[in-house]
């Protein structure tokens, strides 16, 4: 860690003498898991976005493997982003000083940083970068859950279901169910069932329905 | 279909043209199903079964003959079952084999990043390699019929293959073969499409359903699935039906303007990183910190 002069929380000072502690030990540990999961996702996201860099799946064994990894990777580097959201928000804040350092972005660029302004913990590029990350996380969720099987609304969006309940379930108001003696299971070992309705079969038919009259009666 | 590069361009010693020369054969095949007379028999779900290798799934009642919900990855043909209440309250039994369509425009296809998962074959059967399936379930999403279902043993997505084994021998499929009504025939597209408009004019002029038609709808290019309904504007009747199927919004969107603003900004990241470096180069902090950032980089 290399030592620094500016930091904004007091609970994050550490060490001795001069040197002081920049980034606690939890910090550190989740910046290295959502490092490591990012390059996980920037391997595998890219190989289901095109066909184009589908092979990059190699590089972590292949399609199958990739596919069933990569969601819980992708679960991971939102928890961490989320973590650091919790430590870092107050940090993150954009202040009136990052303003006049935003003004001076072109020192940073050309690597001049003995030009630019003064500013608290992060400067205003790794605060962007943060904000950036974190609203970019939750779309990476919805893109993830918008286009995988378990999409809960894919019935919606392709247009056979609508919200709440999936067709076999709907029915007509004012609906009049046949209600059959009994259902034939067939083949290996499936069960018969027997239903006896107290009413008989098709009792419930209604006067309206004699035009259609199912067989069996 | 497999035989037509031995279709018979001349021969020697023959008088008079070769038979059949220059007639146009079509390769596109299409399954007919006429729900007006189908009897709910199941024939063609089991014969599924028996042709595909699988056993038979338990039941589960819903007050309903159907044999379950939804069709599963070991059961791909399933008959559709709905009380139906028409305008005059009368109740109608209406029974549909509900199966992949095989679309023209296939959204599962469309849906599909692993290489050579989805294929559409010239006669326009739409078939699963399972060898490279990565079961992700894009397909799944893409499928405006909900038919692409996914294993969790095998870790693959399955769904009908309209045989196409058999097709590819000359047969027909299984279901076609144990129908013991007739109310599913199976041939070549225009063949199937003409039958199916014959049996709906039938069923318009001489059996009193007025809006009897034809299922083969347009949104997906048309289907190689195609259904004889009594009354074509309501499909949904028939366990789901959908009135305009069409690849689903989400994954058109995601294969069209997202898929290049996404490759454009990744482009531009590389680009940016690279020009910036071959610019400016890489920070060196001086050693003794007084670089007036805080040594950061």
């Amino acid at each position: 860690m290399s030592a620094t002069r500016v930091i904004s929380r007091p609970q994050a000072v550490g060490g001795t003498g001069d040197r002081i502690l920049r980034y606690t030990l939890g910090e550190r540990v989740n910046h290295w898991i959502a490092g490591l999961s990012y390059i996980y996702l920037m391997i595998t996201g890219p190989a289901f976005w095109s066909p184009y860099m589908f092979r990059l799946a190699i590089l972590v064994g292949g399609g199958p493997t990739a596919r069933s990894w990569h969601p819980w990777i992708g679960l991971l580097f939102a928890a961490s982003v989320l973590w650091m959201y919790k430590i870092w928000r107050r940090d993150m804040v954009v202040t009136e000083a990052d303003r006049a350092w935003q003004g001076a972005i072109r020192h940073y660029i050309r690597n001049e940083d003995e030009d630019l302004p003064p500013i608290g913990r992060f400067n205003y590029g790794q605060k962007l970068f943060f904000w950036l990350m974190f609203y970019g996380v939750i779309l990476l969720l919805l893109s993830g859950l918008s286009c995988g099987s378990r999409n809960p609304f894919r019935g919606v969006c392709a247009g056979y279901a609508t919200l709440p309940s999936p067709p076999h379930h709907r029915r007509p108001r004012n609906h009049r169910r046949l209600h059959h003696s009994c259902v034939h299971g067939h083949g290996h070992g499936a069960r018969r069932l027997q239903f006896h309705h107290p009413r008989g079969s098709f009792r419930c038919l209604g006067k309206n329905a004699s035009s259609v009259q199912p067989s069996g009666r | 279909m497999s035989q037509a590069t031995l279709e018979i361009r001349r021969i020697s010693g023959h008088a008079g043209p070769v038979p059949g020369a220059g007639v146009k054969r079509e390769y596109e095949v299409c399954k007919l199903i006429d729900t007006t007379t189908c009897i709910g028999c199941k024939a063609c779900e089991v014969a599924c079964l028996e042709w595909n290798g699988y056993t038979f799934s338990e039941t589960t009642f819903n007050n309903s003959y159907q044999t379950m919900p939804e069709t599963a990855w070991n059961y791909w043909n399933l008959i559709k079952f709905n009380e139906h209440q028409r305008e005059d309250g009368s109740l109608m039994l209406l029974m549909r084999k509900d199966q992949c369509m095989h679309c023209e425009e296939p959204g599962c296809l469309e849906a599909c990043p692993a290489d050579g998962a989805i294929v559409q074959y010239a006669n326009g059967i739409v078939d699963f390699q399972q060898d490279h399936c990565i079961g992700c379930g894009y397909c799944i999403t893409g499928c405006p019929f909900n038919i692409p279902k996914f294993s969790p043993t095998a870790k693959k997505v399955f769904k009908c293959t309209l045989c196409a084994d058999r097709v590819s021998q000359g047969l027909e499929p299984a279901c076609i073969k144990a129908c013991p009504t007739g109310c599913l025939h199976f041939g070549t597209k225009t063949e199937m499409k003409d039958l199916a408009e014959t049996r709906a004019k039938q069923l318009r002029e001489h059996s009193g359903f007025k809006d009897a038609g034809v299922y083969d709808p347009p949104g997906v290019g048309g289907t190689h699935v195609i259904c004889v309904l009594h009354d074509a504007t309501k499909p949904e009747a028939y366990g789901g039906l959908p009135a305009d199927p069409h690849i689903p919004w989400v994954v058109k969107l995601w294969k069209g303007p997202a898929k290049w603003i996404g490759n454009l900004a990744m482009l531009g990241g590389v680009i940016g990183v690279t020009l910036h470096y071959l610019r400016f180069g890489a920070k060196r902090v001086k050693e003794d910190g007084k670089d007036g950032n805080g040594g950061r980089p």
